[in-house]
């Protein structure tokens, strides 16, 4: 009988990860990862484990132990965008002139432009795009669908391949989990075995599925079957994304309130994928966001960690290990040189939700020292 | 205890039909209740001391027990969490089935007594008490039911009790590692699986016992008892686990296969009609706000169904610009290229049931046809109409010709993408019609 492994679920955000390539014979074929994200998250929980296990008292290989399934859903949005490219440039047969029912040239060109966006690698356009998509009900559930017929695959392996299975979803991976998941297991009668863990990094699940109090979030909370056993959020107060909503489930479960809870987090650690960090405003501002920053959060690590290998009594002796460890902490010099960056952007920013940008400054204040 | 309660013919009268002829005479709670410990602790205890002695456990025992010796000196506090909700609802489960004799009635019984117990410690417990208590409750009440049921379907559960096999554990399965588990003995239990360490599904047991920052008890004598009770399962837990893995997979595997089935659906629904019908910004808006409406009351209001809307088989279409080719005389247009806008159309089709592709696809819009001419407008009215081949679809309009008088014109409107692309199988017709997918 093969040696089962705990599967951990890596569910992506926002963003291309793969596309699709045509061949010399004109079929187009979808890659996944062709940005090597997943090898890079894969290898950032290596890295982590190979630092956590030694206080937590293992010998054995990341591999003996998990095996990381990559969960995706990103081909369904770069469809959209390849089939909105395809049809844009159709329209350019017609000719520039083209004007209907009264709509100017102007409005045409627009729509045509917006439609092929997509043709720019615009990080941050796309990454919003993406987030609309989601929001368009039957691409939602398209997502859901896709999302739990690769989890589905996983959970039919236990006993085979897997023991045990746990989420580790970033950004829009945890508003996906968290839709996707209750919406397949959450009304069966004979509820499947849930997750050991959720693992939510940057949690958009609040800002884009709405209320917390609703049943779908119930099933989130940790608990029987089809409930996860723990529940871990990761938020930095750094990370914009996850601070326009915060995830604020307003669960009983004494294992989430007492265990699971990792937000306040203000250091910023590069990590070991990132190695010129930070060189602008920008990436000083996306970094907290980072998958990579967020494994290398000395507390989300020693929690995450910690539980995973059963040895949560030994998590102080993992948050320790892993602070000592984790790879180019942001040193007093560079933050005094962001600092006035991070001022003047502050300052040219515009208006925004007055709560939010009170945490931010508040947060930006505590963490260059005031 | 078994053999107490099987020779006395004891029962209690547990609210379910028992047939009458065994039926057996109400054994006080009590009395079953100082049985039910006594049975479970000899049992479970010597488990775990012969598994700890052979070190098939490897560490997960020995820790245990470290932590355990450690917590309860007496200058420690004891600590709890949540944990011990799974520990205990597992436990309980344990107990239940090292418990089940030939009797259906017996096993109801001893669950009847287990749930009276929990009952009665749960009277003015503190909430995380209420917690453990509450869901032990749940659980046993499942147990009463497939007991009843005699292990006719899995139900709420992942275990059955078949009062004909007198099996308890896992439906159909060939091989019952749970009833090898109970009956074999601590011995060949731990020899059957010597390699293997599976862990518990109440994780770290440890971590009930010692961890950080949880509710303090300062009674320490009786979470010391408890904790005792506790350890002694954790032999049994990786046998429960194990036990229970098959039944998850068959669990989820309905859930994959539909899942599957949807997601090739929505692909379709999307997707399936050629990449010039991909649904355009506000189509979504409108067809998604439709689908939302389609669901039903309960859906919409927060209950969450067995299993999702699945996708419909219809769209609307609308604002959807297309580029079609006129085959034949385009009389007085400046090509034979037109542009098709779908104004407003219907579109419907059925899925096949082994690909989940799109089939029979029929539709018709309303539509504004742009066809550009010296001496007449650029726009006319017309129809199109989709046909179930290949994204095919016949537009007709009529623009005023030369000679004042109105000149049909046929278009078909087709998926270039599907058609004319690379290497696709119209590829040809692009470079005769002039289009620009034509490359060479």
């Amino acid at each position: 009988m093969p040696k089962l492994k705990h599967a951990l679920l890596l569910v992506h955000g926002a963003g291309r990860y793969g596309k699709f390539e045509v061949d010399s014979k004109g079929n187009k074929t979808w890659k996944p990862d062709t940005k090597g994200w997943f090898a890079s998250a894969t290898k950032t929980l290596e890295a982590v484990f190979d630092i956590a296990k030694a206080p937590a008292g293992k010998t054995e290989a990341f591999g003996d132990l998990f095996e990381v399934v990559e969960i995706s859903y990103d081909r369904i949005f770069e469809q959209f965008r390849q089939d909105w490219i395809s049809q844009a440039k159709q329209w350019e047969v017609l000719g520039p002139e083209l004007k209907f029912l009264g709509l100017d040239q102007k409005t045409i060109q627009s729509v045509r432009k917006f439609l092929k966006s997509g043709e720019e690698d615009n990080f941050g356009w796309n990454n919003v795009l993406d987030v609309v998509l989601y929001m368009a009900p039957t691409v939602r559930a398209q997502v859901n669908a896709e999302v739990m017929k690769q989890v589905g695959a996983v959970g039919s392996a236990l006993g085979k391949k897997y023991s045990k299975w746990s989420f580790i979803a970033h950004s829009l991976g945890t508003a996906v989990i968290h839709d996707a998941y209750p919406s397949w297991v959450g009304g069966r009668s004979v509820p499947p075995q849930g997750p050991q863990i959720v693992c939510s990094l940057s949690n958009l699940s609040r800002l884009l599925n709405g209320k917390t109090s609703g049943p779908h979030n119930k099933v989130m909370q940790p608990g029987q079957d089809p409930n996860p056993q723990s529940y871990i959020e990761g938020r930095h107060d750094l990370d914009f994304i996850a601070q326009i909503l915060p995830f604020e489930p307003g669960w009983d479960s004494s294992i989430y309130s007492l265990y699971s809870r990792c937000v306040g987090l203000n250091d910023l650690y590069p990590g070991d994928t990132l190695n010129d960090w930070p060189k602008t405003v920008l990436d000083a501002l996306s970094l907290p966001h980072e998958f990579s920053h967020y494994m290398y959060q000395p507390e989300v690590a020693a929690r995450l960690w910690s539980n995973l290998l059963g040895k949560t009594t030994r998590r102080a002796e993992i948050r320790a290990a892993v602070e000592k460890s984790a790879p180019g902490k942001i040193e007093d010099a560079l933050r005094n040189s962001l600092k006035a960056e991070v001022e003047k952007a502050l300052k040219n920013l515009p208006a925004a939700d007055k709560i939010v940008e009170s945490k931010i400054i508040q947060a930006l204040t505590d963490f260059f020292g005031g | 205890m078994r053999s107490l309660l099987s020779a006395a013919g004891l029962g209690l009268v547990l609210g379910f039909c028992v047939d009458s002829a065994n039926a057996v005479t109400p054994k006080p709670p009590s009395e079953i209740r100082a049985g039910l410990k006594e049975t479970i602790s000899a049992a479970i205890g010597e488990c775990a001391a012969a598994a700890v002695k052979e070190g098939a456990l490897g560490s997960t025992a020995n820790d245990l027990i470290d932590r355990f010796d450690n917590l309860t000196g007496d200058e420690e506090p004891c600590r709890w969490t949540g944990n011990e909700s799974k520990v205990a609802e597992n436990s309980q489960l344990v107990a239940t089935a090292l418990n089940a004799d030939s009797s259906g009635v017996e096993l109801a019984q001893l669950i009847a007594a287990a749930r009276e117990v929990v009952e009665e410690q749960s009277f003015g417990c503190e909430k995380w008490e209420c917690d453990v208590a509450n869901t032990l409750k749940a659980r046993l009440d499942d147990l009463l039911i497939y007991v009843r049921d005699g292990g006719s379907s899995l139900g709420r559960s992942r275990f059955v009790f078949n009062t004909d096999t007198k099996i308890f554990g896992i439906e159909g399965e060939e091989i019952d590692p749970l009833l090898v588990a109970m009956r074999a003995g601590p011995d060949t239990l731990y020899k059957a699986w010597p390699a293997r360490r599976f862990t518990t599904p109440v994780g770290n047991l440890g971590d009930a016992l010692t961890a950080n920052g949880a509710p303090l008890n300062t009674n320490c004598a009786p979470c010391r008892d408890r904790a005792r009770e506790l350890l002694r399962y954790v032999p049994v837990f990786d046998v429960v686990n194990l036990a229970t893995l098959p039944v998850s997979s068959k669990v989820w595997e309905p859930i994959r296969v539909e899942a599957a089935r949807h997601a090739a659906r929505w692909e379709a629904y999307h997707f399936g009609g050629g990449s010039a019908r991909t649904p355009l910004p506000w189509e979504l808006i409108i067809n998604g706000w439709i689908y939302q409406q389609s669901k039903p009351k309960a859906d919409r209001e927060g209950r969450i169904p067995e299993t999702p809307t699945a996708p419909p088989s219809w769209a609307l279409v609308v604002g959807h610009p297309s580029v079609g080719i006129v085959p034949f005389d385009s009389k007085g247009a400046e090509s034979n290229v037109v542009g098709v806008v779908e104004v407003l159309g219907y579109t419907s089709w059925s899925y096949d049931d082994v690909t989940n592709k799109r089939k029979d696809e029929w539709g018709v819009s309303l539509a504004g046809v742009y066809s550009p001419r010296e001496e007449a407008e650029d726009w006319a009215p017309g129809v199109l109409v989709r046909l179930p081949f290949q994204g095919l679809n016949v537009v007709w309009s009529q623009f005023e010709g030369a000679n004042g008088e109105d000149d049909d014109l046929v278009a078909l409107s087709i998926d270039p993408g599907k058609l004319f692309g690379e290497g696709g199988a119209g590829s040809g017709l692009a470079c005769i019609f002039g289009l620009p997918m034509c490359k060479n």
